[in-house]
């Protein structure tokens, strides 16, 4: 954590780009997520720690309607993105998909090319309008997601027969091949070596320049390394919430000091 | 965790690693056990399949082939011609196909085919009948016979002598039999004297020295049925005419040669060299079945001239043993010499088509539906419930909702020409296949990874675009297997078909084509002529040609088999 960082990151604390107000979630009688208050910021990484089964991943996909897929789950509360309600009936999960992407927790390629794959996402929102224009943004998305280089000789060999790395930048350059504006990270790293970690770090840290970016991890350093802020869930509730250095230099809740200094969890 | 090991844990014993302890000895035991009854129940059912297969190959193979008389076919112009000048084709179709062409084509020229093989049929007959009525004299004691009989001017005036000796025996044993001794004995002398004089010497004085009184042993000698067998025998030959020369072979396939000779009448005065197929009867004698049977057992319309004279072509190398192709094409017939598989093979395509058609789309869009798409409520899962039970439904039970149908439409009346059609037929089998494709149909979508649709819907694909997309290309070869295990249960399945009324329909003619009509004609189905073959009156048949068609049936079904697992092999995709 350098001086320079620190700079950086109060330049870009600007507008809220996600804003959730006393959000409950339910599966079926159990009371997942109690009373979760947010702000997620424009162009910021937001890291969302806790212990295993805290609600964190339950949080996230409230962010881009995933749990709608999952018939007992409701939602209550209001989550607004620019200032628009997501949860509004008139909202198409589709649309905010699109907007809203998902990196998962185990690399989720599809058994197809590593072209159609990246392709795939464009193509079904329409963002092509033709051959060329698909093929600009399929390298265009590889190379933010750093693996042109790696695959721009084998982008018609299957996905799945990249390394988990691989496979993990691959799933990122899908997900912002249909130009989103969030990026959810549901622990994009948890399935990967420290050198695959690394690198999809640092690709975060850079995507940072485009999107606003929320990422679950249960490696607290990872959340020391790549966030500027910091949310600390434990038992469904929001313990803490606030700027990464703060939380990991002096945190106000107990809990919170439990957790870092590894007494908990 | 700790806690326990310190209050309840067992008190640590000292034991060897070397040796096994009885705990572990027994459960090695089970393992034993287990693994011995697995392999057995696989060598019992191995045990089973070949003999099975054995079975169904040992005859269906050998019933393939079919004995043939290779003659030379006369298209006799007397015959078919009898009016001379030219040949009209309206004339041959006109002719009689019995007394014309059974009798005028056939027969004759099977006559001179054993002609110009050097068989005398007359003499090949009579000579087998002469060594029959010498066995039946020689089994009674009464040798010399072959002597006696050669001595007689014709084998007429032989019989007559025999019979006449037959009278003086049957009239000493009655004679005997009463109470006038004088009587008997000057029966006895008479009977002993015809003996004699017909040169039976030692039978003669054998008769002569029974007592008068003693009917009995006259009687035992069993001179009289001995004589009467014998004179009948040698009278047998002068029978064999044209008609028992005809029922060697099998001239059922004259229609078509009738018909050949109207589609090309400058065929008539020619030769042909051909092969025409030989009574089921006598392919019984020829495959050994019929060897040692005496005249009483033979088939009706055959005896031991029969016999002879096919004992000689095969000696003239007259009969081949050649494939039976027209197995393939011809329709199903009673006469197994010309009955076949054709139309049936057709029919079952064409159900098979109807079937894939209907099952597999209403099959996959309702699995679709209730595995994505339904709510889960009691009402899906009653439906949910329904289908798996469907699957148990024994099949004659859709054969009488067929049935029930097909009859409320025939009561509307435009039913009927609906009956024993490959579309019915297929349609009451797309009910039955249909559970079988829905349970491997939700099986195959539920084993495609949930991260697969996360991955789908993360990037704003609509779940009808995840299913169609993703879910269904991956569940494509499990579907697949599912549907190809169904068509292939549709294929053997009887039952119903028996219901519906296909195997009564005649589908004499092979079918038109599916896109022209072809699925609402009277067809047959294969499981369904397999069910008639084994009905069949002719054991040759039951036996043989039935096991031909399940042959078929197998090797269709197996071809079925190998195409699902190479067609998995190929969609199959790793994740």
């Amino acid at each position: 954590m350098d001086d320079l960082r620190r700079i950086e990151r109060t330049t870009d604390m600007n507008d809220s780009k996600i804003s959730a107000k006393g959000v409950q979630v339910y599966y079926g009688d159990t009371h997942a997520i109690k009373d979760v208050s947010v702000e997620i910021g424009d162009k910021t990484v937001t890291a969302f720690i806790g212990p295993s089964g805290c609600g964190k991943s339950t949080f996230l996909r409230c962010l881009n309607r995933m749990n709608d897929t999952i018939d007992i789950c409701r939602v209550q509360g209001s989550i607004t993105m620019d200032d628009q309600d997501i949860y509004d009936p008139r909202v198409d999960p589709v649309q905010l998909r699109a907007k809203v992407g998902m990196v998962f927790q185990k690399p989720n390629p599809f058994p197809k090319s590593i072209y159609d794959n990246v392709a795939y996402g464009p193509k079904i929102h329409g963002l092509a309008r033709n051959k060329a224009d698909m093929d600009g943004i399929v390298e265009a998305s590889l190379r933010r997601a750093a693996l042109w280089n790696e695959v721009k000789d084998r982008l018609d060999s299957p996905g799945t027969g990249l390394s988990g790395g691989q496979q993990q930048r691959l799933c990122i350059a899908r997900a912002v091949a249909t130009a989103p504006e969030v990026l959810l990270m549901d622990e994009p790293c948890s399935a990967l070596d420290p050198i695959a970690t690394a690198q999809i770090e640092e690709l975060i840290d850079e995507l940072r320049q485009q999107f606003s970016v929320v990422i679950v991890t249960h490696s607290m350093q990872q959340a020391a390394r790549v966030s500027q802020k910091t949310a600390f869930f434990h038992m469904g509730h929001l313990v803490e919430f606030n700027d990464t250095d703060q939380i990991f230099t002096n945190p106000q809740d107990p809990r919170t000091e439990s957790y870092i200094t590894g007494r908990i969890g | 965790m700790s806690d326990a090991n310190l209050s309840g844990a067992a008190p640590i014993r000292k034991s060897s690693l070397l040796e096994q302890s009885a705990l572990v000895r027994k459960r090695h035991r089970t393992g034993t056990i287990l693994r011995w009854l697995g392999f057995s129940a696989i060598t019992l059912v191995l045990l089973f399949l070949a003999i099975l297969l054995w079975s169904i190959v040992s005859r269906g193979v050998p019933a393939l082939f079919q004995h043939q008389a290779q003659m030379e076919l006369y298209y006799d112009p007397a015959v078919l011609n009898p009016d001379g000048g030219d040949v009209s084709p309206e004339e041959i179709g006109s002719i009689n196909l019995r007394t014309g062409f059974e009798r005028g084509i056939f027969t004759s020229s099977l006559r001179r085919t054993l002609e110009n093989a050097g068989i005398d049929i007359e003499g090949t007959v009579s000579r087998r009948w002469t060594a029959e009525a010498v066995s039946a004299l020689d089994a009674a004691g009464l040798t010399g016979a072959s002597a006696i009989i050669a001595a007689a001017q014709t084998p007429a005036d032989a019989a007559k002598q025999l019979g006449q000796a037959g009278s003086a025996v049957r009239a000493a044993v009655a004679a005997m039999d009463g109470d006038d001794t004088n009587a008997a004995i000057t029966a006895r002398d008479a009977a002993a004297q015809t003996l004699n004089d017909l040169g039976f010497a030692e039978a003669a004085d054998r008769v002569a020295s029974i007592a008068p009184d003693d009917s009995a042993t006259l009687a035992d000698t069993g001179y009289q049925i001995a004589f009467t067998d014998a004179a009948g025998a040698l009278r047998q030959p002068a029978q064999f005419d044209d008609a028992a020369l005809s029922s060697i072979i099998f001239a059922k396939n004259r229609r078509d040669v009738r018909d050949r000779l109207v589609a090309n009448p400058e065929l008539v005065g020619t030769t042909e060299n051909t092969g025409v197929p030989i009574s089921i009867s006598i392919t019984r004698y020829l495959s050994g079945e019929l060897s040692g049977v005496g005249t009483a057992q033979m088939p009706p319309g055959f005896d031991i001239g029969h016999l002879a004279l096919v004992d000689a072509m095969v000696e003239a190398e007259l009969i081949s043993n050649s494939f039976r192709w027209h197995f393939f094409t011809n329709p199903y017939s009673q006469s197994g010499e010309i009955a076949g598989i054709g139309p049936a093979l057709m029919g079952s395509a064409y159900m098979m088509l109807v079937v894939l058609v209907f099952s597999l789309v209403f099959g996959v869009a309702a699995s679709i539906y209730l595995e994505e798409f339904a709510p889960k409520n009691r009402f899906t899962d009653f439906i949910e419930i329904n289908i798996a039970n469907l699957a148990a439904v024994p099949s004659i039970v859709f054969g009488i909702l067929g049935a029930a149908i097909l009859f409320t439409l025939m009561d509307l009346g435009f039913g009927s020409s609906i009956r024993g059609t490959a579309l019915l037929g297929g349609l009451v089998l797309s009910l039955m296949t249909l559970p079988t494709i829905v349970i491997a149909t939700r099986a195959a979508l539920k084993a495609v990874p949930p991260s697969i649709a996360d991955a789908a819907l993360g990037v704003g694909a609509s779940k009808v675009q995840m299913v169609f997309h993703h879910k269904l290309p991956l569940a494509a070869p499990g579907i697949l297997t599912g549907t190809i295990i169904g068509i292939a249960q549709a294929l053997g399945e009887t039952a119903p078909l028996l219901l519906i009324g296909l195997s009564v329909s005649t589908g004499a003619a092979l079918l038109s084509s599916p896109f022209s009509g072809g699925l609402l004609e009277q067809a047959q189905s294969m499981p369904t002529v397999v069910y008639l073959l084994a009905q069949n009156q002719d054991a040759p048949v039951r036996e043989g040609l039935a096991q031909s068609a399940i042959l078929v049936m197998l090797v269709l079904l197996f071809a079925l088999n190998i195409l699902a697992i190479i067609l998995r092999r190929k969609f199959e995709r790793r994740w």
